[in-house]
C-alpha cells in the first residue's frame, strides 16, 4: 500500500484510505483511479504528475547520518551561506545514495539538476540547491526558491 | 527544520519579525457586504435617494479612482512568515464573518422593499447595489470553498446559496482551474469576444461542466446524481428555502427583486471570469495535453484597494498556481501580466466592448510577443486581428492557418 501527493498542494492519497468522497473506497489501488483524474483539492495536476511518497512494505529510510548531500558540498562550502533550507520537503524518504539531488519547482515543474547545474543562470555543474541564492527565482515562471520541493524520479 | 528555522531566525536578526501590514485592512472585505445597509440608513437619516446606489458610485466610480490614487501594492509576505499566516485563525475567521454579513444585506433590503416605499428608479438601483455585493459572495465562497476543512466547504455553500450559484465551487474548482486558459474552458474569455456573448457561453458552460463533474464522482460512489449527496443540490435547496422564506414574508414585490439581484450577482462573476484570462492560451504539447499552466496564464491587478475589498482575489497567478493557499499568503511575481486597473474598474470598462478591446487587445499582443497563433481569438475575430495586428506579428517561416 502506498501513497501519492500532489507535488502543487500537498494532498496526498492514501491507498488504504482511498477516497470516499471522490468514490475511491478504502483499499483502492492507484492503478485503478482513473487517468484522467485531477487533484480533488487543487486540480492543478493530475495523477500522472503524482509522486509515489511512500511505501508502506519496506522500512527503508534507516535515517543516514547527516553528511550524504554535504560530500561535496563541505569542500566548497561558502562560510556566509549556511544552508538556510527553508524548503517544504514533502519527502519521508530520505533520498540517500547520491550526492547530487534534483528539485522540482512545484509551480511550473522547472527542474533544478544539481549534478548538470544551470549555465544560463551562473551556476555550474554541482553547485547545490542550497548554494543558489536565496532571492534566486525559476527561470521558466519566477515562482521563489521557495516553490521547489525535492524531487524524486518514479 | 525547526532548528533550521531557528538558526536561519537569529542570524537574520530583525527580519523574522513579519508585520502584515494589511493585517488588520482586511477587515473591509468583511464589511464591503453591509454597504448596502449602510445606504438604506443614510437614506433614512437623510431622505435622499441618492443614496440607494451607495454600492453603484463606490464599485464602479469611487474603489477604481482609489485604486488609481493608491496604486499597487507589490509586497510580498516572505516564504518563512507563510506556514504562520496560513495558521493563523485570525484571517479564517474573517471570512467565517463575511458569510452572515451576506444574509443580513439580502434580508435587509428585501425588507426595505417590502415595507419602505420605493420608486422603480430607487428600486432598481437597490437591486443592483445588492447584486454586486451578493456578486461577491462567489468572492467569499470562491475563498472559502478552496479550503480543505469540510467546515469551510459548508460555508462556502452557505454563502453561495445566497445568490443561487451553489455549483459554483465544483465548478471552479474542479473544471476551471484544470481547463484554465485552454478553449476547453467557458470560464475563460476569448480575444474579441464581448463580455454579452461571452456570458451565454459561459453561465450554461459551467453548470453543465459542474454536473458532469458531480455526476461522474456520485456515480464512482454508486450513488445517484439525484441524491441529497450531490453537492449542487444541496446549496440549490438552501437557495429554494431562503427564497422561498422571502417571498412568504415579504410578499409578491420579491418575484421581481430576488431575480435582479441574483442575476446581478452572476454577472459580476461573469465580469470575474472575462477579466481574469482575456485571450490568454496555454500551449498544446505534442502529447495532445495542455502545458502545465503557469504564472503568466492569469491576469492580475496589485492595486490596493480594490484587493482589500476582494480577499486579494486579484492576485489571481499565484491563486492558479497554488489554489489552496489562502488570500493573506497570495504573492505578486515579477514580470506578470497586469491590468491597468482593480476588477471593480475593468469591471465597468467591460460593459463597453470596444472600450474593453481598446485596453486589453494590445497587451494580449504583447504577453504573445505578436503572435498570434497564441493568443485564444474569438471565431471570426482572426481576419480582423490580422489586419490590425499583422504588421506587428512576426514574420513566421511557416505559412499561417487559414482560420
Amino acid at each position: 500500500m502506498a501513497k501519492y501527493q500532489c507535488p502543487d498542494c500537498g494532498y496526498t492519497y492514501d491507498e488504504i484510505q482511498g477516497h470516499p468522497h471522490e468514490g475511491f473506497p478504502p483499499g483502492t489501488p492507484w492503478s485503478q483511479v482513473p487517468e484522467d483524474f485531477a487533484c480533488p483539492d487543487c486540480a492543478v495536476r493530475d495523477k500522472e504528475d503524482f509522486v509515489l511518497i511512500g511505501e508502506a512494505a519496506a522500512p527503508a529510510p534507516t535515517p543516514a547520518p547527516a553528511p550524504e548531500p554535504v560530500a561535496v558540498a563541505a569542500p566548497t562550502a561558502a562560510p556566509q551561506a549556511p544552508a538556510p533550507q527553508p524548503t517544504p520537503v514533502v519527502q519521508a524518504t530520505p533520498a540517500a545514495g547520491t550526492a547530487y539531488r534534483k528539485w522540482l519547482c512545484i509551480t511550473c515543474g522547472h527542474i533544478y539538476d544539481e549534478a548538470l547545474g544551470d549555465e544560463h543562470e551562473g551556476f555550474p555543474p554541482g553547485t547545490l540547491f542550497s548554494q543558489i541564492p536565496d532571492d534566486w527565482c525559476c527561470p521558466d515562471c519566477g515562482a521563489t526558491k521557495e516553490d521547489y520541493v525535492l524531487y524524486e524520479e518514479k | 527544520m525547526k532548528d533550521l528555522n531557528e538558526t536561519a531566525a537569529a542570524e537574520a536578526g530583525a527580519t523574522e519579525a513579519y508585520v502584515d501590514k494589511k493585517r488588520y485592512f482586511w477587515i473591509l472585505s468583511v464589511f464591503w457586504p453591509a454597504t448596502p445597509l449602510i445606504g438604506l440608513y443614510l437614506v433614512a437619516e437623510t431622505g435622499w435617494s441618492i443614496w440607494y446606489g451607495t454600492v453603484l458610485i463606490l464599485w464602479y466610480l469611487a474603489v477604481p479612482l482609489l485604486d488609481a490614487m493608491f496604486g499597487e501594492d507589490f509586497s510580498n509576505p516572505p516564504e518563512s512568515a507563510v506556514p504562520d499566516l496560513e495558521k493563523d485563525r485570525y484571517y479564517r475567521v474573517l471570512t467565517y464573518l463575511t458569510v452572515p454579513m451576506h444574509y443580513a444585506a439580502l434580508v435587509g433590503s428585501c425588507w426595505w422593499v417590502a415595507t419602505q416605499p420605493v420608486n422603480a428608479f430607487e428600486f432598481i438601483a437597490l437591486a443592483l447595489s445588492l447584486g454586486i455585493v451578493n456578486g461577491l459572495a462567489l468572492n467569499t465562497g470562491h475563498e472559502l470553498g478552496h479550503k480543505k476543512e469540510t467546515f469551510d466547504r459548508w460555508m462556502a455553500k452557505l454563502v453561495l446559496a445566497v445568490v443561487g450559484y451553489g455549483h459554483f465551487f465544483i465548478e471552479h474548482n474542479k473544471g476551471h482551474h484544470r481547463d484554465v486558459a485552454t478553449p476547453k474552458d467557458p470560464a475563460t474569455s476569448r480575444m474579441g469576444e464581448n463580455i454579452y456573448s461571452f456570458a451565454t457561453r459561459e453561465i450554461p458552460g459551467a453548470f453543465k461542466r459542474a454536473w458532469e463533474l458531480e455526476e461522474v464522482r456520485l456515480e464512482r460512489s454508486g450513488k445517484n446524481v439525484w441524491s441529497l449527496d450531490n453537492e449542487i443540490l444541496q446549496p440549490l435547496i438552501i437557495t429554494v428555502v431562503l427564497y422561498a422564506g422571502l417571498l412568504a414574508f415579504f410578499g409578491p414585490i420579491m418575484l421581481v427583486f430576488l431575480p435582479i439581484q441574483m442575476a446581478y450577482g452572476w454577472w459580476q462573476l461573469t465580469s470575474a471570469n472575462y477579466i481574469e484570462h482575456y485571450g490568454l492560451l496555454r500551449e498544446k504539447l505534442p502529447n495532445g495535453k495542455y502545458e502545465h499552466q503557469k504564472p503568466h496564464h492569469s491576469w492580475n491587478s496589485n492595486h490596493i484597494m480594490s484587493n482589500l475589498i476582494l480577499f486579494h482575489l486579484q492576485r489571481h497567478s499565484d491563486h492558479h498556481a497554488h489554489p489552496t493557499r489562502s488570500y493573506q499568503s497570495l504573492r505578486d511575481f515579477k514580470d506578470l501580466p497586469a491590468l491597468p486597473s482593480g476588477y471593480p474598474g475593468m469591471f465597468f470598462a467591460a460593459l463597453v466592448p470596444s472600450w474593453f478591446r481598446s485596453i486589453m487587445d494590445h497587451r494580449v499582443l504583447d504577453w504573445a510577443k505578436g503572435d498570434l497563433n497564441k493568443i485564444q481569438i474569438e471565431p471570426g475575430m482572426r481576419e480582423y486581428y490580422d489586419r490590425k495586428f499583422g504588421s506587428v506579428a512576426p514574420a513566421q517561416p511557416a505559412a499561417m492557418p487559414a482560420e
